[in-house]
């Protein structure tokens, strides 16, 4: 079931009313009224994966109870890694089992030996790569003891399998999520009303720009060959907006879809494209994935500490796994190197935590430094983008050639019949929007809030995208 | 509780105003304002005597250029055909223009492997979404009933089509509806190609609606003359076209009859070039 379908909008409402005025009576029935609506909505999709989530819930339920029961530290640690070989096991066999096999018949190939080798026709489970992240933290974080385990498989299982964020994140910690589930939840009028609002403001992000994105971008990437050097820029500025408003705004339905149940969940986005370096960047992009990599990868590696070819190797190997996250693709890994390589004079000059700070705080416009720190940052961002977009990376490699090669700076009318003007003028209505919210979460605040309601609800109306219904980009990860 | 109903309650009421704003908005614009593309040509503008029509899909659409039959044979020629559409919705066009007046002489088919689809393309019915109810368009052996959805709920209609109701399309009935910008008789390609489309497969050789419309002309006292359109030299198997020789008498199979690719700006579809040179086959081998 997706966020921005009819069949969503009619079991929002209806598991709002059943939550809050047929099982609120206790925390019991409320978790257990989650479970069910979690693996109902699901089970919509596919319902023959569910049994892999319970398969994941049942396995690091009792292997968190494991490793907490073991007093010595090696049973603590078999069981750890345990868990670790069941969930990347799966993770591995459902997301890349057909990219090594392919990537190691080709390494064979080009060095000469024929060899041939059948790839299994396997269906990705949506989700997998999320509440298997998100499984991991928990028996990671009860053997580092930061957590107890949880003694009711209702609410870890609930836990788990969360609707609101189960397919596309944000990736929640069990030492956030969890404790939230052994509370009764009761109504906060505040709570709920922010996530409406928040919901509104993701149905914005992703029908009417991520959405309306989508066609250009198609048109654009799937022509390059033929594009001027104007569209294949706007070609990159265009999926960049269209990855991030598609991600944010599942993020933000996500997020308001739990506070409407009582939850609170952590912010995936911070306005990315104000970051004026790429640090920032990382600190405003898909943020529970980012800290995820940092706290169980990044830090075991040692982090910051050690020489300075440590910290870069540590660097290369969470950006490139990062990318490998995303997808079975060295597209994905070449865009994890590429920020990699971005981050180097960053982490070379000590200058990582130099922008921690709301951009021109304060104030209503930047300055012009700030203002070309942000492009840059927007320009290093896109250009990685070109990868991550890109069937093969020859291909993002020719894409960028050509916007050099094709130099001709004439708007172009593309093969969708639509002028680039048009689309430009709906991103900067975005961008005005955000930019004048930026220290908000949503832009539904002060005393023009209804204006602005009314203004969004009309855009989502005449300028949202119905017909071409498009899938959110983040549940093939 | 109270606080949040009542937010809710403001965002379904500014939902619903819009809504019902936007939908009279463009009910307005759509239906009333002078017609842009073939079809609301069909259903808005008034229609008189046409000595040549042709219908069918972009196999007649690309390839009748009707000015250039009104010059040689000084009568008047219409290329009503649009890209995609079955023979459901050509018998409906045609339905359509004689309810807005008009009258023919002879008739001119495509006839191709898209004879197998009886049913009406998704994007005809779309076009017709907005014109059913309001121009209480019924039509005998169609069904063209709205869903309840998009007869009752205000704005559904053009939420649902959006790519041909949009905000874009609102604009361009408006400002872009005249012979400049629509494209209203034949459309040509410029391009070559020639890209291999393989081999043609067995077909049905009747189609409900080609029947109704060799029906239709035998009641309108007007001839009507079967053709298939030629493919590039590249298509294998075109010999299955002269089965259609004993179901549609009269029928010319075009489809291997030229050798030269570049008239070709698709296997399929033949070019600007090609189209002159065909249209003028058509003038001599019809005697128009």
């Amino acid at each position: 079931m997706f966020f921005n379908s009819i069949e969503f909008l009619i079991f929002l409402p209806l598991c709002f009313i059943l939550y809050w005025f047929v099982v609120n009576r206790n925390l019991k029935l409320q978790n257990a009224f989650i479970l069910v609506a979690s693996y109902f909505f699901y089970g919509w999709w596919d319902y023959r994966f569910l049994g892999l989530i319970a398969f994941s819930t049942v396995i690091d339920y009792s292997l968190g109870i494991a490793i907490s029961k073991s007093q010595i530290k090696s049973r603590k640690k078999l069981f750890l890694f345990i868990s670790l070989a069941i969930n990347l096991g799966l993770l591995g066999f459902f997301k890349y089992f057909n990219f090594f096999v392919d990537s190691w018949i080709e390494a064979f190939n080009s060095l000469g030996y024929e060899m041939h080798a059948s790839t299994l026709n396997i269906i990705l489970p949506v989700g997998i790569s999320f509440y298997t992240f998100q499984t991991l933290s928990y028996t990671i974080d009860v053997y580092r003891e930061k957590l107890e385990p949880s003694k009711n498989l209702i609410n870890f299982a609930a836990y788990v399998a969360f609707f609101p964020q189960l397919v596309a994140g944000p990736i929640e910690r069990a030492t956030n999520l969890l404790p939230q589930f052994s509370k009764k939840r009761v109504f906060n009028e505040e709570q709920a009303i922010s996530g409406v609002n928040l919901i509104l403001w993701g149905l914005f992000q992703k029908v009417v720009i991520a959405d309306s994105c989508a066609p250009y971008v198609n048109s654009i990437f799937n022509n390059y060959e033929s594009m001027n050097s104007l569209s294949l820029i706007l070609g990159a500025v265009y999926f960049a907006f269209q990855i991030y408003c598609d991600f944010a705004g599942y993020s933000n339905i996500a997020i308001g879809t739990a506070r409407l149940l009582g939850f609170d969940l952590m912010r995936n986005f911070n306005y990315p494209y104000f970051s004026r370096d790429m640090a920032e960047f990382w600190r405003r992009w898909h943020i529970s994935l980012s800290t995820w990599f940092r706290d169980y990868l990044y830090i075991p590696l040692g982090g910051s500490r050690g020489s300075k070819w440590m910290q870069l190797r540590n660097v290369f190997i969470i950006f490139m796994v990062s990318g490998l996250w995303h997808g079975a693709n060295w597209t994905f890994v070449f865009w994890g190197f590429l920020h990699a390589l971005f981050f180097v004079p960053i982490l070379l000059l000590n200058r990582n935590r130099n922008n921690l700070d709301q951009v021109a705080k304060g104030k209503l416009l930047p300055s012009f430094k700030e203002m070309g720190q942000m492009l840059f940052t927007f320009l290093l961002a896109c250009i990685a983008w070109v990868f991550f977009r890109a069937p093969n990376i020859a291909a993002a490699f020719d894409y960028l050639k050509n916007v050099f090669t094709e130099a001709s700076f004439k708007i172009e009318y593309l093969n969708i019949e639509r002028y680039n003007i048009e689309m430009l003028l709906i991103l900067f209505i975005f961008v005005m929007y955000e930019w004048f919210h930026r220290e908000e979460e949503h832009p539904f605040t002060g005393k023009w809030k209804w204006i602005k309601i009314a203004s969004v609800i009309l855009m989502l109306l005449t300028l949202g995208v119905y017909s071409n219904h498009q899938d959110f980009i983040y549940f093939q990860f | 509780m109270k606080g949040f109903f009542k937010h809710i309650s403001i965002l379904i009421l500014m939902l619903s105003i819009g809504v019902v704003i936007l939908n009279n908005l463009y009910d307005n614009v759509f239906l009333n304002t002078s017609p842009r593309g073939k079809l609301q040509l069909a259903i808005k503008q008034e229609q008189e005597h046409i000595d040549y029509l042709f219908l069918g899909n972009s196999r007649v659409e690309n390839y009748i250029d009707c000015s250039i039959i009104e010059a040689a044979s000084g009568k008047i020629c219409k290329n009503y055909a649009m890209s995609g559409s079955s023979y459901q919705d050509a018998y409906v066009l045609l339905k359509l223009l004689k309810r807005s007046g008009l009258t023919y002489d002879n008739l001119f088919i495509q006839l191709d492997p898209s004879l197998k689809n009886e049913a009406m393309t998704e994007s005809f019915r779309a076009s017709l979404v907005p014109f059913v109810n309001s121009y209480e368009i019924q039509i005998d052996h169609v069904a063209l009933n709205l869903s309840p959805a998009e007869d009752h709920l205000p704005f559904y209609k053009y939420a649902k089509y959006d790519y041909l109701y949009g905000v874009r399309a609102c604009f361009a009935q408006l400002y872009k509806n005249t012979s400049e910008y629509v494209e209203l008789g034949y459309v040509p390609q410029y391009h070559t190609g020639n890209s291999n489309f393989g081999m043609l497969e067995d077909f049905a050789l009747k189609n409900r609606f080609t029947e109704l419309i060799k029906e239709e002309a035998v009641n309108d006292k007007a001839k009507i003359h079967f053709f298939t359109s030629p493919y590039c030299p590249d298509m294998d198997n075109t010999v299955v076209f002269n089965k259609l020789t004993s179901f549609y008498p009269g029928y010319i199979n075009y489809s291997s009859f030229y050798k030269e690719s570049h008239y070709f700006a698709n296997c399929t579809h033949m070019n600007d070039k090609g189209a002159q040179v065909f249209t003028k086959q058509i003038i001599k081998d019809f005697n128009l």
